[in-house]
């Protein structure tokens, strides 16, 4: 009994200590430049490979990528974070925040500390927070509308419509939801929203809340599911369920989480952007931003490596360009 | 001896050794509270090594500023731990509550304070019903709350209809982002302090405080002793709801919004650093002065690890072989006592 315990001591010891010998040496090369590359959490395919892409850029600059985030999309605990670093006076924050009001305050504190602070994919209020960039994935219009038209493509003019979000608050998500409302409106009369409803960032509850949604709504053949997070329980549903031809599902996601789906039909196509590339143009806005060539002023341009020249917009505004349709006969060109 | 003398008798020498810890000095450095002293300074040694940014005034002071909310829920969870029970509820009454400020306020066009007031309403209205469904059907605690953790964070969500609120004045922002004056002492810690009076000296000088213990000890010798356990249990479990609607009113403050998930494992947070802390979680043994240097446990320990560059899953694994330890060392102790 006693030796059992002392060997579980033991291996929790060495569990603590391996990590701890990891985060140390990671610590200790605090020489080079320093972005803090924060995610809205960990753990999240679409954030890893965002982080690959800031790791290219970041080698290309000579910049050390340290990422760090909450395990949950809490922005309580998000906050703290940030506030450990204004502390420790790093020398860049890149923010993707959990709430757009919530994480606006200690942005605002990181800035007067004089810590070059920069959002990527989920903005912090501009005014309340002073922020002087945020490097958008898409304009949200582009990506509403882009969702739309391909709604039309596979699930015709006519189509009856039900959108998966994760939260009704979620910053990104609703603007849009806004956006493909407004194209529906503007150029699909014929096309009708009949539901929307929230999987969270859960997978097993995007499954079960798609199987309500479908089980409801017996008319409906298109579903438009707006988070990598939970699409592919969304297309694990319509598998599950055997109803790819009679409900067409049109998605956010990473090709490699959905590649199987695409092939199958269960998804017809997925939406998104390079979220590598996302990465790497946030690094080069963030080094821009810290030597002072760039301001966050509309019209100001600069270089971002590989991907050319790009300008600055309203309201701070960076746009990646407009979004990617994978489908079936592209997708296999993709490995992320 | 009949079996109520008994347990009367070791009733007594487990209050005695806990309120009396004046006599004699080996007790004194056996004694739960002195161990987790030595621990807390050791951890600041540590973590002062590890990082040149952590033993400044103005960090160690501003840490305490995203742990106070937990904080207050952790003293009155001492209180309701200690007579056997557990409140899983207060991470999702928090996010009601924080929830309410903001219907009342930003929808319904109430003053701010007066959303505050009913934001603590709502805490103790919830306090009342645990409370009053534990006390009087004799549901098991765990079970209770737990149910009433889901409902919380369901009414949360349902007030809400999906709007985060923010924009709040600018006089209510004080409470959680501000500073005592010039000085670097956050406004809620003194707030805090405050709280961890109250509640020290109502655990152990007023009848109610031993009434707890005793019922947490052995509720059949409490019942019999004339204690009414109504009561009594009601009440561990309305303070906890009023914490959890003081500690809504710091929490929105800090972050300026408000969201149907604020809080969510909180509750998980807190019970961890009151289990640090000493108190037992088969009732009967806890002190509050425990309960806060377990509170700087965990303070120190992720604060202190993030400076040095951890990140948060190290953390995290941190907290949890801490808290196995600190349970090892004190049964350990206990044993050859």
């Amino acid at each position: 009994m006693k030796r059992t315990a002392i060997m579980v001591f033991a291996g929790l010891l060495f569990a603590t200590g391996s990590i701890f010998a990891k985060g140390a040496y990671a610590a200790s090369n605090k020489q080079e430049l320093t972005i803090i590359w924060m995610p809205k959490f960990l753990g999240l395919e679409y954030f890893n490979t965002c982080r690959k892409g800031a790791e290219e850029a970041g080698k290309e600059l000579g910049i050390a990528i340290k990422e760090d985030a909450p395990l949950t999309g809490d922005a309580t605990k998000q906050v703290e974070m940030i506030d450990n670093y204004i502390t420790q006076k790093v020398d860049i924050l890149a923010i993707s925040a959990n709430d757009p009001k919530a994480i606006a305050p200690i942005t605002k504190k990181a800035i007067a500390a004089g810590i070059t602070t920069l959002t990527w994919d989920a903005d912090v209020d501009s005014n309340m927070s002073g922020r002087r960039l945020f490097v958008n994935q898409t304009s949200y219009e582009l990506y509403g509308r882009g969702m739309v038209t391909s709604a039309a493509k596979y699930a015709g003019e006519d189509a009856r419509v039900g959108i998966l979000t994760t939260f009704f608050t979620a910053p990104n998500q609703s603007k849009w939801v806004e956006w493909i409302k407004k194209e529906m409106a503007e150029n699909h009369p014929k096309m009708k929203l009949l539901d929307i409803r929230e999987g969270e960032e859960d997978q097993n509850i995007g499954f079960r809340v798609t199987q309500d949604m479908i089980k409801s709504n017996p008319d409906m053949n298109c579903i438009i599911a707006i988070s990598s997070a939970i699409s592919p329980g969304a297309a694990e549903a319509i598998a599950q369920m055997g109803v790819k031809d009679r409900v067409n599902l049109i998605a956010s996601s990473t090709p490699n989480a959905v590649k199987k789906y695409i092939k199958s039909g269960d998804m017809k196509a997925a939406l998104l952007w390079n979220t590598k590339d996302l990465g790497y143009l946030t690094v080069y806005a963030a080094k821009a931003l810290y030597d002072h060539n760039i301001t966050g002023k509309e019209g100001e341009k600069f270089k971002v490596g590989r991907m050319g020249e790009y300008t600055i917009g309203k309201n701070g505004e960076i746009v990646l360009g407009p979004p990617f349709v994978f489908n079936a006969e592209n997708i296999d060109q993709f490995n992320f | 001896m009949s079996e109520i003398g008994e347990a009367l008798i070791r009733t007594r020498e487990r209050l005695n050794s806990q309120a009396g810890q004046e006599s004699g000095l080996p007790r004194l450095l056996r004694s739960n509270e002195f161990i987790l002293l030595v621990v807390l300074v050791l951890e600041l040694g540590v973590m002062a090594l590890l990082s040149n940014k952590f033993l400044t005034t103005y960090n160690l002071l501003n840490m305490t500023r995203n742990f106070i909310e937990r904080g207050l829920i952790a003293l009155s969870m001492t209180l309701v731990i200690i007579t056997a029970g557990v409140d899983l509820s207060v991470g999702s009454l928090t996010g009601l509550c924080a929830m309410a400020i903001g219907v009342c306020w930003g929808q319904l066009g109430m003053s701010i304070w007066v959303a505050c007031l009913v934001a603590i309403a709502i805490g103790i209205c919830a306090g009342l019903l645990n409370g009053t469904i534990i006390a009087r059907l004799n549901i098991p605690p765990i079970i209770v709350t737990l149910a009433t953790l889901s409902m919380f964070r369901g009414l949360a969500y349902s007030i809400s209809s999906a709007k985060t609120f923010s924009g709040f004045p600018d006089a209510f922002l004080l409470i959680g982002q501000s500073n005592i004056g010039r000085t670097p002492i956050p406004f809620q810690l003194v707030v805090f302090v405050l709280f961890c009076g109250v509640f020290l000296v109502a655990l152990r000088y007023t009848s109610f405080g031993r009434k707890i213990y005793i019922l947490g000890s052995n509720e059949r010798c409490a019942l019999f002793s004339g204690i009414n356990l109504r009561t009594i249990k009601t009440l561990v479990y309305v303070f906890s709801g009023l914490m959890c609607g003081l500690s809504a009113v710091i929490m929105v403050s800090r972050v300026s919004a408000t969201r149907a998930d604020l809080a969510t494992g909180l509750e998980l947070d807190v019970i961890t650093a009151v289990l640090i802390g000493g108190t037992n979680i088969n009732g009967g043994e806890g002190m509050i002065l425990g309960t806060i240097l377990g509170l700087f446990v965990i303070v120190i320990l992720t604060n202190g690890l993030s400076l040095a560059g951890f990140s948060a899953i190290a953390q995290t694994i941190a907290i949890g072989v801490i808290l196995i330890l600190s349970v090892y060392v004190r049964t350990r102790l206990k044993a050859t006592r």
